[in-house]
């Protein structure tokens, strides 16, 4: 028996509010491990952008990456990461993304993709207070501990030659190793290198404190999945424009919040 | 990315294979044989003080050796690593090498001890017995008439742990190691992600199997005619008693 016509038309009407409201429930149409979930792999022992503290995950990429799968009305799932790893666990889709506070490079870009820069910092040599080792001078000949990976080790590669470049695996490792004398100097995040100074019970001084702002960090999307890239850049545009990005900084970091290069940064590093 | 792409990569095996010949075969070895030999010279007397007469000494091996199998080997790592320097004794300086030996050698210590305690409780009794009729000590029926024996049977069971502590010299890296400190795991780790690609580890796997593997079989070849003693010739076995 064929439809009369205004069940057909409430029909009709009927699906296009089911497909409005499908729309509205699903985000744009996104690449991701589990619909509905935007797993984040993150780095434990880095304060302020990413520690457990009285058993809550807290700090500045948890706060922001929180706030993206929010905008794209996924839940957050976020699983911690050794820092050397988190480019390889993004590139074959462990996580849909990576919060690590990871710099944007040209290495890096050859195996992940990143969102335009979400965070800009320092990274700062801390020694014990009563060490020698006061200035980049003192550096010769002795240990510098560094994570991993991290752009403070290319850096100190690169720059401190004469110097022991001892990689890590994480900050609370090289710490340890900086209080039992192990190493003789050790290259953090200005950030954590801030909370240190502020909370060690063993006096450290700031040897060189180095401003980055020609190496914003992003968030790390693989290669394969335009769709989420769009999407989080589109996030990202929003938080800044809004002033949720400023409001997550004080927030988490404190200070002044920095200017981010726009969405058409390009590293030349 | 496929899987076969991302653990098969057969240039990124290659780019890492002579780095783990050159510095990485070497560090791993001299550190597995070091903790290896110190085990060795701390579990064989500790094998013997868990037998010992005297339950405070007894009682005090036995902590030694629970204690030490029961931790897992990366915090056994962390607290001599970091924990001797942290409290002053600076014994090695800053060289993270023989404190991850000497950890090691502890955690082996503990295992073989219990190895060799088994071993020779395994050794009969009448063995014992006869040994203190012929007069000899308790110390030298032991040290010369037991322990002898029970050793050969656990040789197995001995190169069993040589593997697990071959294994275990991948964990030295959270001491922080220098370039030409790597061992093998660590650098295939340093490859891997420097490229987002798994196939330095792929190779840093067959690199472990290369040694582990062989000393398998080797286990299974101990296990198989050492259990079973010697086969006395036939001409022996004519005159035996009728």
């Amino acid at each position: 028996m064929p439809f009369n016509l205004s069940t057909r038309a409430s029909s009709l009407f009927a699906a296009c509010l089911f497909g409005l409201a499908t729309a509205q429930a699903e985000p744009a149409d996104v690449e991701l491990n589990q619909p509905g979930t935007l797993s984040v792999c993150i780095v434990d022992s880095n304060a302020p952008m990413s520690s457990v503290v009285d058993g809550k995950l807290v700090g500045y990429e948890v706060s922001f990456s929180e706030e993206i799968a929010k905008r794209l009305d996924l839940k957050p799932d976020f699983k911690f990461t050794v820092f050397e790893g988190i480019f390889a666990a993004v590139a074959n889709h462990v996580c849909d993304m990576s919060a690590g506070s990871h710099s944007i490079t040209l290495k890096r870009l050859e195996i992940i993709n990143f969102s335009s820069p979400h965070f800009v910092g320092s990274f700062t040599i801390l020694s014990k207070a009563d060490s020698p080792t006061k200035t980049v001078a003192d550096l010769d000949d002795k240990r510098l501990g560094v994570v991993a990976a991290s752009i403070q080790e290319t850096y100190a590669n690169e720059t401190y030659k004469k110097t022991t470049v001892v990689p890590f695996p994480d900050s609370a490792a090289m710490q340890i190793a900086l209080l039992s004398g192990q190493i003789d100097a050790a290259f953090f995040e200005g950030g954590l290198a801030a909370i240190y100074m502020k909370e060690s019970q063993t006096p450290l001084q700031v040897v060189v404190s180095i401003p980055n702002d020609d190496q914003p960090a992003g968030l790390g999307i693989a290669k394969d999945r335009p769709k989420l890239l769009a999407a989080v850049n589109k996030a990202v545009a929003d938080m800044i424009a809004d002033g949720t990005y400023a409001r997550i900084y004080k927030e988490t970091i404190g200070g002044d919040v920095p200017n981010l290069p726009g969405p058409d940064f390009k590293p030349s590093r | 990315m496929g899987f076969w792409n991302t653990f098969f990569n057969s240039s990124y095996m290659l780019a890492v294979l002579p780095e783990i010949i050159r510095v990485g075969i070497i560090n791993t070895l001299s550190i597995s044989i070091a903790a290896t030999i110190l085990g060795i010279l701390i579990g064989m007397p500790m094998s013997l003080l868990a037998l010992s007469r005297m339950s405070l000494i007894r009682a005090l091996a036995r902590a030694y050796i629970d204690i030490f199998r029961g931790l897992p080997v990366i915090v056994t790592i962390f607290l001599v690593g970091q924990g001797l320097p942290f409290s002053g004794l600076r014994v090695f300086g800053q060289n993270p090498y023989p404190y991850g030996i000497l950890a090691i050698g502890i955690v082996t210590g503990a295992y073989v001890a219990e190895i060799l305690r088994s071993g020779i409780q395994s050794v009969d009794r009448g063995q014992f017995e006869a040994s203190r009729a012929l007069g000899l000590s308790h110390t030298r029926t032991m040290i010369q008439i037991v322990f002898p024996q029970g050793l050969r049977r656990v040789l197995p069971a001995l190169t069993n742990q040589f593997i697990n502590t071959i294994k275990d010299s991948s964990l030295i890296f959270v001491l922080g190691l220098s370039v030409d400190q790597r061992e093998i795991y660590r650098i295939g780790q340093d490859y891997a992600q420097r490229t987002g690609n798994l196939s330095p580890l792929t190779m840093v796997g067959i690199a472990y199997l290369t040694f582990t593997v062989p000393l398998t079989y080797l286990v299974n070849y101990l296990d198989r005619h050492l259990r079973e003693g010697r086969r006395p010739a036939a001409a022996d076995r004519s005159g035996e008693v009728s």
